[in-house]
């Protein structure tokens, strides 16, 4: 034991005096209650977390750390005693028991979520001390910062930050014997989160981030609220994705070239399978789906492309939309159909680049599956089969067929609908096509599809998005799920071809965009007589409406740049940042680790070094008396700082008899010079004064 | 020799084997600061005060402090005078150059603070009106440690009035012999000044050098009870004041012109200690030479 202590005694030795120049601990700890006004504050905070959690997490679990809210504020009221150990035990127990039945067990972040809010209830439950009241806020500043695992938003940093305020501000007031005002704490606490800031910044743009996740990061939850397209399009779901108005993806396009608002066509996945006006995708698994080993990366983009990044929202979806035609990728998997397929789900919102063109791709034509591309399961009823059989007769190419059919849909009747009505279930193709002729962009994707296949010519329906709206005078395009779309794609001349049979059934949709047409639907104008000024009103507005899409810009437009810069923030960006700032990209974690760290210790050093006890000031007459305690150095004795000399020449005079008038004259002439009126005013003085301690010299016995 | 100097003679024969208090009590009324004795009774408290202001040649009076004593018992009583059919004041023991307050926490705290608005005000009010007592005017207290029964202890503020605080202690084995063997023969105590020197000498305290350094120094002192953290509350500036003025008063008496820090020194707990509470209830005394400790003079 005495050999293990010995080296740490000998390492702190050095360090003791500066230890002991720390500020000076409270002699005793606090033991002031906290006020009651203050735990009401701190109930406030913790019922709005609690609250909070409902919007997140399973309401049981919500509800229980409700309840044991409601319990504790009760208990500051009434000034009850904390409830006994075995009933809180229980509580644990209970909590922990219940997380695990709701979640199936601790993995992932709600799971985790939901039992450190139990916690927090818990424990402020069972706080008496002060000391039970800072974990409490220490706990506080946890679950506020883990509210960035659901929501990284402008709106929701805000609110950290305000929450980050209001909890600091209890832990002054708690660490305070005497109550502080509201106002002064809130000044106290604003000021000290605002010199936090900075510090906090610095940190998030240069703390070392590391690629890839930890093994024991929580996952992502099947549960998380993130939204994809299906996989399968069966009609009349994809219509009413029109009113979810939650935001897909922005895209930017680089030098502002964009293209215009009928080339948006964010292709996301194909379909080509059909069953019964049924569509689904063949999933990328089987190895001939892949591409050809896709160097795409490496050709530039030429001219009457656009390069374009997109900030993609978190999602479930594998598939990544890019605009047809696809060039160049930065993300994905190039698949056989040309959508992209990603193998890894990003947790949050994630960006890549990309580059299009709007020349189809004959290049990228392979063998082929024709049988797969040509097989129906709707077969056409006898009146179908004579509309087939008119078109299929003179046609001179399989162009011409399209052509037909393509004029057919524009003289037929058909309407444009958002709550298209439930087609028959045995028959739904026919049914579409003669007795309902009303639908939404699935419907007309699938009818002209089957009809295609049925005419022999291999296709298969697209879907993905079409067009967005435009922000800050096209700044970016921000792409919603209600501007979702379905559309046709059929192999004509040895390449494949878009054919929206939309466009032609309402060619709003795809000239204005969803936006309007929502636009136009909730004001019922769609396909009345007023359309035309009702579009004019929308596309120019005026007045407050003007001012209002203006500010909606704005903040749109903030909002994009939060999620590009702050959001979007991860390895690779720093990587990019650091590069600019000129260092080495490969070994730039380590080097971030180095200058931390050397922060760190310098920082480390000079606290430490503003201990350490500075030099004073001394005049002349001062450094004189000092060279005369000096030459007692040699016989060991010290004048200690505390003792004044005249204490200190009393003492010389036993052991220095032979020196005692001397000392008794300095000390006097001394005192003389430093502290009586005329000190100071003759050179002449302090030089003899110097030269009388020059000649002293200290004489024992 | 120093024109004090019979007055210590004469002081020492009275109390045996003290003559750092008895120079303390005098450099206190020189320095134009009440006085507050503060000890266990039969030590010679009373002896003291009386001796002092007996050999100060200064008018006094002395009030022993009681429970029941009311604030009218020393200041004084209109009364109806049946003769002139006036009222006139009839003025109390207050109105004198010295006063002897014996055992002064006996009093109740009505008419503690009767006395101690005199003590800091110079004057006291009577009917609406303002009656100045005389100048110089002192207040030698007398009064037992808290710990006795019967007492009710002065608060701070009150206590913060008092220049000093000193305690006599038990006579050494020596003096005590002497004491006993009645070397201390009770002489009639004759005044050694005029009522007039004595205020000659008040003034001349205050033309005592206090240079910055020992200012500065004292300065020093007074920041680290504050910033210490081992008292309830620092020093006032008002103590500040009182201290300096009281150093000034021991330079006067040693006879020199300046004052030196070891004035201020030495002058630390009889000053200062009464005017601090430790915040973890200790003595007071300790924590106040741990600070004197800490601090450099040079």
């Amino acid at each position: 034991m005495a050999t293990l202590a010995n080296p740490l005694k000998l390492l702190i030795k050095p360090l003791a005096p500066l230890l002991s120049k720390l500020p000076p601990m409270p002699s005793q700890p606090p033991t002031h209650q906290a006020h009651r006004s203050t735990l009401l504050q701190l109930s406030v905070l913790i019922g709005i977390a609690v609250a909070l959690h409902f919007s997140i997490a399973n309401a049981l679990i919500a509800g229980f750390g409700f309840a044991i809210f409601i319990l504790k504020v009760v208990i500051i009221f009434k000034k009850f005693s904390p409830p006994p150990k075995l009933i809180l035990m229980i509580l644990t127990i209970a909590s922990l028991g219940m997380v695990i039945y709701v979640y199936g067990g601790w993995n992932g972040q709600r799971a985790g979520i939901s039992f450190l809010i139990l916690l927090v209830a818990l424990k402020f439950l069972e706080s008496e001390a002060l000391r039970d009241y800072y974990v409490v806020c220490l706990l506080l500043y946890f679950l506020a910062a883990s509210s960035f695992l659901f929501n990284s938003s402008i709106v929701n940093i805000s609110l950290v930050v305000a929450y980050t305020i209001a909890t600091t501000g209890i832990l002054l007031q708690i660490s305070n014997p005497a109550k502080i005002p509201l106002k002064s704490t809130l000044g106290m606490s604003v000021s000290m989160v605002a010199k936090a800031l900075p510090l906090a910044i610095l940190l998030f743009f240069f703390f070392p981030r590391i690629q890839g996740s930890f093994g024991f990061l929580p996952s992502s939850d099947a549960g998380s609220t993130a939204t994809s397209l299906s996989d399968n399009l069966v009609a009349g779901e994809l219509a009413s994705s029109a009113f979810n108005n939650e935001l897909a993806f922005r895209v930017e396009f680089v030098n502002g070239i964009t293209p215009s608002q009928d080339q948006l066509y964010w292709r996301v996945k194909t379909m080509p399978m059909e069953d019964r006006f049924q569509w689904r995708v063949i999933k990328p698994e089987a190895k001939n789906s892949v591409s050809k080993p896709d160097n795409s990366e490496d050709s530039m983009p030429t001219k009457g492309e656009w390069e374009y990044t997109i900030l993609h929202e978190q999602s479930t979806d594998r598939y990544l939309p890019y605009l047809d035609y696809l060039k160049t990728k930065s993300r994905g998997i190039s698949l056989r159909d040309f959508s992209v397929y990603t193998p890894r789900l990003a947790l949050d919102t994630f960006s890549y680049a990309g580059s299009s063109t709007a020349n189809s791709f004959a290049e990228f034509s392979q063998p082929l599956n024709r049988q797969e591309l040509l097989q129906i399961s709707s077969s056409p009823n006898a009146k179908m089969q004579l509309l087939l059989n008119t078109w299929r007769e003179g046609a001179g190419s399989n162009a011409e067929m399209v052509e037909r059919v393509y004029d057919y849909f524009k003289s037929q009747p058909f309407e444009y609908t958002l709550t298209p009505r439930a087609l028959d279930d045995l028959d739904p193709f026919n049914d579409f096509m003669f007795n309902s002729q009303s639908g939404y962009c699935e419907h007309y994707a699938s009818a002209f599809t089957i009809i295609m296949r049925s005419l022999n010519i291999p296709s298969r329906v697209v879907v993905g998005y079409q067009g967005g709206s435009r922000v800050n005078d096209g700044q970016f395009i921000e792409v919603r799920y209600s501007d979702a779309h379905a559309w046709s794609e059929v192999w004509i001349d040895g390449q494949w071809r878009r054919v929206d049979p939309t466009a032609t059934i309402s060619p709003e949709r795809i000239n204005l965009g969803m936006e309007a047409l929502m636009e136009l639907w909730d004001s019922g104008l769609l396909g009345s007589n007023d359309t035309g000024l009702a579009l004019e009103n929308l596309l120019n507005p005026t007045g407050t409406s003007k001012w209002l899409k203006k500010i909606g810009d704005s903040w749109k437009s903030a909002s994009y740049q939060w999620n590009k810069w702050i959001v979007n923030y991860d390895f690779n960006a720093q990587r990019q940042l650091l590069a600019k700032l000129g260092m080495d990209q490969h070994n730039s974690v380590a080097m971030l680790v180095s200058i931390m760290s050397l922060g760190g210790i310098t920082l480390l050093l000079f606290y430490f070094w503003q201990l350490v006890p500075k030099p004073v000031e001394r005049n002349p007459v001062q450094r004189a008396y000092l060279k005369f305690v000096h030459k007692f150095k040699r016989h060991k004795i010290y004048k200690r700082p505390s003792e004044t000399p005249l204490e200190f020449s009393r003492r010389l005079r036993s052991s220095f008899p032979s020196n005692q008038t001397d000392i008794e004259q300095i000390t006097n002439q001394y005192y003389q010079l430093r502290y009586s009126i005329d000190s100071g005013d003759s050179q002449s003085d302090i030089k003899q004064f110097k030269n009388v301690i020059a000649r002293f010299k200290p004489k024992k016995n | 020799m120093h024109k004090l100097a019979p007055l210590f003679d004469q002081l020492n024969t009275i109390i045996l084997g003290k003559p750092e208090v008895t120079k303390l009590a005098v450099v206190c009324v020189l320095a134009r600061g009440h006085l507050l004795l503060e000890d266990i009774p039969g030590v010679g408290k009373t002896t003291l005060s009386h001796a002092l202001a007996a050999l100060l040649g200064m008018p006094y009076k002395r009030v022993q402090f009681t429970s029941d004593l009311l604030p009218t018992d020393i200041i004084g009583v209109t009364i109806f005078d049946t003769q002139s059919k006036k009222f006139h004041f009839k003025k109390g023991p207050l109105f004198t150059s010295i006063l002897l307050a014996d055992e002064i926490n006996r009093a109740t705290p009505k008419t503690q603070s009767a006395l101690l608005q005199a003590m800091e005000e110079q004057n006291v009010s009577v009917e609406g009106k303002q009656l100045p007592l005389s100048n110089p005017f002192f207040v030698i207290a007398t009064q037992n440690p808290l710990e006795q029964s019967g007492t009710f202890p002065l608060p701070e503020s009150q206590l913060d009035r008092f220049l000093m605080r000193l305690s006599l202690g038990y006579p050494s084995e020596q003096f005590e012999r002497r004491l006993l063997l009645g070397d201390n023969v009770k002489t009639e105590i004759k005044p050694l000044f005029e009522a007039s020197e004595v205020a000659a000498m008040v003034e001349s305290v205050n033309e005592v050098h206090a240079s910055e350094a020992v200012v500065h120094y004292l300065q020093t002192l007074l920041a680290h009870t504050r910033s210490s953290g081992l008292f309830v509350n620092g020093l006032s500036p008002r103590a500040g004041l009182q201290w300096l003025q009281a150093a000034k008063a021991l330079a006067y008496v040693e006879g020199r012109d300046t004052v030196l820090p070891d004035d201020i020194k030495s002058l630390a707990t009889v000053t200062a200690a009464h005017r601090l509470h430790c915040n973890d209830g200790s003595d007071s005394i300790d924590a106040l030479r741990q600070i004197v400790d800490n601090v450099e003079v040079l």
